[in-house]
């Protein structure tokens, strides 16, 4: 079966470019934000690492300061996960919080988000169409 | 119902390590940087030995194989932030 080398995705109403993924241990597709000022390969949470199936690694830790200039620490997870017809092997950074802090930041939304970054994006082409609300992403070969 | 945990539980047990070395970490990563800008150095917290790689996910895996999936490591981002404006 051909397996796809581009996915398209939107702008959601506070302009953020997503992608739907469909993400091993979630029934719907998992929402993708796309940020470019992001290095890594995916930003989740605890929960998500584990529903997908990595392993998280609490004594390997990624030291970092925010673009808010505040320092922060992130596990480290790694795995594997369905990428345009690839299934890379990954290190995703993994979000500290409480179980308090995290339906606190989960309060308002309605479906699963994640971080997508600039890593799965590195032999790929970049489209987003601010006016027409398009997100094109091809893996290029 | 499991309990909640405490702000100190999800922490990592080399959360001490990595505070009370970040100096020492800032320098091996400052001595990287004429040769290695934007790259990610994990260094083994037990013997100070590190590896460098292009990305966060080569880094990891690059320590994974020099020093073992047990052994506790911290990754940097060699003169920058993985995080844009930072």
């Amino acid at each position: 079966m051909p397996q796809p080398d581009s996915i398209r995705g939107s702008l959601d109403d506070l302009k953020r470019p997503f992608v739907k993924l469909s993400v091993s241990g979630f029934p719907e597709p998992v929402t993708a934000f796309i940020d470019t000022g992001f290095n890594g390969s995916l930003i989740i949470d605890r929960y998500q690492a584990e529903r997908m199936g990595l392993q998280i690694t609490i004594q390997h830790s990624v030291s970092a300061v925010l673009a808010s200039q505040q320092p922060e620490v992130f596990h480290l997870s790694r795995g594997r996960i369905s990428w345009l017809g690839e299934e890379p092997f990954i290190s995703p950074l993994v979000i500290r919080e409480t179980e308090q802090e995290r339906l606190a930041r989960r309060r308002r939304k309605t479906q699963e988000e994640i971080i997508l970054g600039v890593e799965l994006l590195l032999n790929c082409k970049l489209e987003i169409d601010f006016q027409a609300k398009s997100v094109i992403v091809t893996r290029l070969r | 119902m499991a309990r909640a945990r405490t702000r100190q539980e999800i922490g990592s047990p080399i959360d001490a390590a990595i505070k009370d070395r970040s100096e020492e970490f800032s320098l091996v990563a400052r001595r990287l940087e004429p040769e290695h800008f934007g790259k990610y150095v994990m260094i083994n917290l037990q013997s100070g030995d590190c590896v460098i790689a292009s990305t966060i996910s080569d880094v990891h895996l690059k320590f994974i194989e020099a020093f073992g999936a047990e052994t506790a490591g911290c990754c940097l981002r060699i003169g920058a932030s993985p995080f844009a404006a930072a």
